[in-house]
C-alpha cells in the first residue's frame, strides 16, 4: 500500500480538519528529522496530528491528550485505504529517555480521534535517527510483553521506501 | 601534535581476520558473529604483551624446555653406569639432576647454568669412560651402547665406525658439552638482542600452526614497537602486563591445556592485600561478598566465598556469576591491575544475568577510568554493548572508547573488522537479526 496525497486531503475535510494539512517535508524540519538527505515530493502533505489533537480537545473542552505527529492515507492497488500514524523521534540521540508508556499514550490518543472509515493501518511507526534505530528496535523487542509488537522503529529513509516510493 | 592512538594494532590475513586496524585508547569493543577472529585478535594480544614484558621469562622457559634432554641424558647414564659409581657419588648425582629437572620444568627456583649442567654431563663421562675401558660384561656392555646412540642422537650425528671407541666417545661428550654451552649463549644473545623470531615461535606454539599472519604489528604512540617482518621487539611502555580472561571455569580447571588459564592462575595467586574502592563496591553492591585466597595457595581451589553474613564457601561452589567478578576483585587485591594493564576479556557478559552485566560493565568502565587501564573486549551482547557506550559517555571517558564490528567479506568465512568509532547502531542492527529470526520462526 502507497500514500495517497488524495485520499488523504478527503480523509482530512471528510473529518473537518483541513487545516490541519501540512507539507510533509515541513513536518519533518520541524522535527528535525534531517540526518539524512531523504525528501518527499513537495506537494506530499499529511494531517498534522499535534494540530487535529488540539482542536478536538478544544471542541470537547477536554485536556490535551499525547498524539501521534501524523497521520495519511494509503491506498493498495486494489482501492483498499488505510490511515497510517506516524510519529519523528528524530530530536532523540540515545535510547535513554526512550519511554514506552509515552508512545502507548500518543497511539491511543491519536486512534482515538480517528473517525472510520477507512481503517487504522495495523502498525505504528516511530522515525527515528539511523544512529540509534537499532538500539530502539533491540529495546522494543525486549519490551514485548508491554509494547505491542505492532510498533515498528524504522529510520525516515526506511519510512520513504514503504509508503512513498 | 597530531591525535594518534595508544596503540593501534593491524591484523591481516589471519585464520577469520581479514583486515583489522583497532586502537585501543581505553575500552575497545569488537562485536562479530562466532567465527568471525575476535578471540585469535584477542589471543595474539595476550601472547605478544605477555611475550614482549616478560621476554626474558620467555627466552628462558624456551631455553629450558631445550635443556631437559642433557639432564635426561645425564638421569640415563647414571641409572645405567650405576654399578660403577659409588652408591654416594651416584644418589649424589641423582639428587642433583633432580634438582635440576625441576628446575627446568620451573618447579624450583635453583640456578641453571651452563657450567653446573656441563660439570654434571664432565662427572658422568668419567663414570661412562670406566665402563668402557673396564671391557664390561655383556649385559653391561649393551647398556653402554645405549648410552653411545642416545648420545648420536643429542648431538644429531649418524653413528660412525671410527675405530677407537674412546676416543669416540670423548668426542661426543665435548660436543654435548659445546651444545650446552651454544644454547645458554644463544638465549644470552636473544636477550640482548630481542628477535621477533621468538614471539613467532610462541605464536606457532599457540595457534599449533605455522601460519603466521600475513600482517602483525602493534603500533605505540604511531610508532611501530613489534612487527613480524621487524627483526626484534621494542619494548613497550603503555601496556606492561596483560591479563586474558575468557572463561571463569578457569577455576574448574587443575591444570590445563590452556596456557593463559594456567597464566590467570598463578597471576591470581600473587599474595597482597590492596584495598580498592572497586573492589569494595564489588563486595558491598554487587556479589554481596569477598574472595579471601587460603595462606598455603596452590591453585584457584584455594580460594574461599566469604558472603557478608559469615558464611564461607569453597569459591568452586558458588556462582559463576560471582567467580567472574571475584577474579576482578582479586586482581586488584593482588595489585595486578594498574594503569599499564591491558585486559583482554572474551564474552564479559558469560554467566552473568542481564543486570549483573550492566554492573560488569560499570565495573570496566569504573576500573578503566580510576586506574586506567586498558581493555579490549569481545561481545555479543547488547547490554554489555550499550553499558560501555552510555556509562562511559556519563563517566566522561567516551572519547576513549572504540567500537568494532566483524562484517563478512567477499571471501567466505573471512571478517573484516570496520572501525565505528562511537556508534554503536550497526552492532544492534547485527544483534537485531536475531528479533528477525524469531518473528521468522515464531507465532
Amino acid at each position: 500500500m502507497k500514500y495517497s496525497k488524495q485520499a488523504t486531503e478527503n480523509y482530512a475535510r471528510y473529518i473537518n480538519n483541513e487545516e490541519c494539512l501540512e507539507p510533509l517535508n515541513q513536518l519533518i524540519i520541524d522535527q528535525a528529522c534531517d540526518e539524512e538527505i531523504v525528501t518527499f515530493n513537495h506537494d506530499d502533505v499529511i494531517l498534522n496530528m499535534d494540530s487535529v489533537e488540539e482542536r478536538s480537545a478544544d471542541a470537547e473542552v477536554r485536556d490535551l491528550n499525547k498524539s501521534m505527529d501524523s497521520a495519511f492515507i494509503v491506498e493498495s492497488a486494489g482501492g483498499n485505504r488505510e490511515i497510517v500514524l506516524v510519529e519523528y523521534k528524530c530530536r532523540m540521540n540515545g535510547i535513554r529517555n526512550l519511554s514506552v508508556d509515552e508512545l502507548i499514550d500518543k497511539v491511543n490518543g491519536s486512534t482515538a480521534i480517528l473517525s472510520n472509515p477507512p481503517n487504522t493501518h495495523e502498525k505504528y511507526y516511530f522515525v527515528y535517527n539511523s544512529t540509534i534505530k537499532e538500539q530502539v528496535r533491540s529495546k522494543l523487542s525486549r519490551l514485548i510483553h508491554r509494547v505491542p509488537e505492532t510498533y515498528i522503529a524504522l529510520n525516515l529513509k526506511e519510512l520513504k521506501e514503504k509508503f512513498f516510493d | 601534535m597530531a591525535e594518534v592512538p595508544d596503540i593501534r594494532v593491524l591484523v591481516k590475513g589471519f585464520r577469520a581476520i581479514g583486515d583489522a586496524d583497532i586502537i585501543i585508547n581505553g575500552i575497545t569493543v569488537v562485536a562479530g558473529e562466532n567465527g568471525s577472529g575476535k578471540s585469535s585478535i584477542s589471543k595474539l594480544l595476550y601472547f605478544l604483551y605477555k611475550t614482549v614484558a616478560g621476554y626474558e621469562e620467555v627466552v628462558k622457559r624456551a631455553l629450558f624446555v631445550s635443556l631437559r634432554d642433557f639432564v635426561r641424558l645425564a638421569e640415563i647414564i647414571n641409572h645405567e653406569v650405576r654399578t660403577y659409581s659409588s652408591p654416594q657419588n651416584s644418589n649424589a648425582i641423582r639428587r642433583e639432576i633432580f634438582e635440576l629437572m625441576e628446575a627446568l620444568r620451573g618447579r624450583n627456583k635453583i640456578e641453571v647454568t651452563a657450567d653446573k649442567l656441563i660439570n654434571l654431563i664432565t662427572s658422568l663421562e668419567t663414570v661412562y669412560s670406566n665402563v668402557l675401558s673396564n671391557n664390561a660384561e655383556r649385559t653391561e656392555s649393551k647398556k653402554a651402547d645405549r648410552v653411545k646412540r642416545i648420545l648420536y642422537d643429542i648431538v644429531d650425528k649418524k653413528e660412525g665406525n671410527e675405530e677407537n671407541e674412546e676416543e669416540q666417545i670423548e668426542e661426543l661428550f665435548a660436543k654435548v658439552k659445546a651444545l650446552i654451552k651454544d644454547r645458554f649463549t644463544q638465549a644470552d644473545q636473544a636477550i640482548e638482542l630481542r628477535p621477533t623470531s621468538v614471539f613467532m615461535s610462541e605464536l606457532q606454539n599457540i595457534f599449533t600452526t605455522n601460519n603466521l599472519p600475513e600482517r602483525f604489528e602493534v603500533q605505540e604512540y604511531g610508532s611501530s614497537i613489534v612487527a613480524l617482518d621487524k627483526e626484534s621487539l621494542s619494548i613497550p611502555y603503555n601496556i606492561q602486563n596483560a591479563i586474558y580472561i575468557d572463561s571463569p571455569m578457569m577455576f574448574h580447571a587443575e591444570s590445563s591445556s590452556n596456557v593463559h588459564w594456567d597464566d590467570l592462575s598463578e597471576l591470581l595467586g600473587k599474595k597482597e592485600n590492596n584495598v580498592h574502592n572497586i573492589s569494595n563496591i564489588i563486595s558491598n553492591q554487587i556479589i554481596q561478598g569477598d574472595i579471601v585466597a587460603d595462606e598455603e595457595y596452590y591453585s584457584p581451589e584455594d580460594f574461599r566465598f566469604k558472603r557478608n553474613d559469615g558464611k564461607v564457601f569453597s569459591l568452586i561452589d558458588v556462582a559463576t556469576g560471582v567467580k567472574s567478578f571475584s577474579i576482578i576483585q582479586q586482581l586488584l587485591k593482588n595489585g595486578s591491575i594498574t594503569d599499564k594493564t591491558l585486559m583482554i576479556i572474551d564474552e564479559p557478559e558469560s554467566h552473568l544475568h542481564p543486570q549483573w552485566v550492566i554492573e560488569y560493565a560499570r565495573i570496566i568502565v569504573m576500573l578503566n577510568k580510576e586506574i586506567g587501564c586498558k581493555f579490549f573486549l569481545a561481545t555479543h551482547n547488547p547490554d554489555m554493548v550499550s553499558a560501555i557506550r552510555y556509562i562511559s559517555e556519563k563517566q566522561e571517558t567516551l572519547d576513549k572508547v572504540n567500537f568494532y564490528l566483524a562484517e563478512k567479506t567477499e571471501e567466505k568465512f573471512k571478517y573484516n573488522y570496520t572501525h565505528l568509532n562511537k556508534e554503536i547502531d550497526p552492532i544492534f542492527a547485527s544483534f537485531n537479526i536475531a528479533i528477525d529470526r524469531i518473528n521468522q520462526y515464531g507465532i
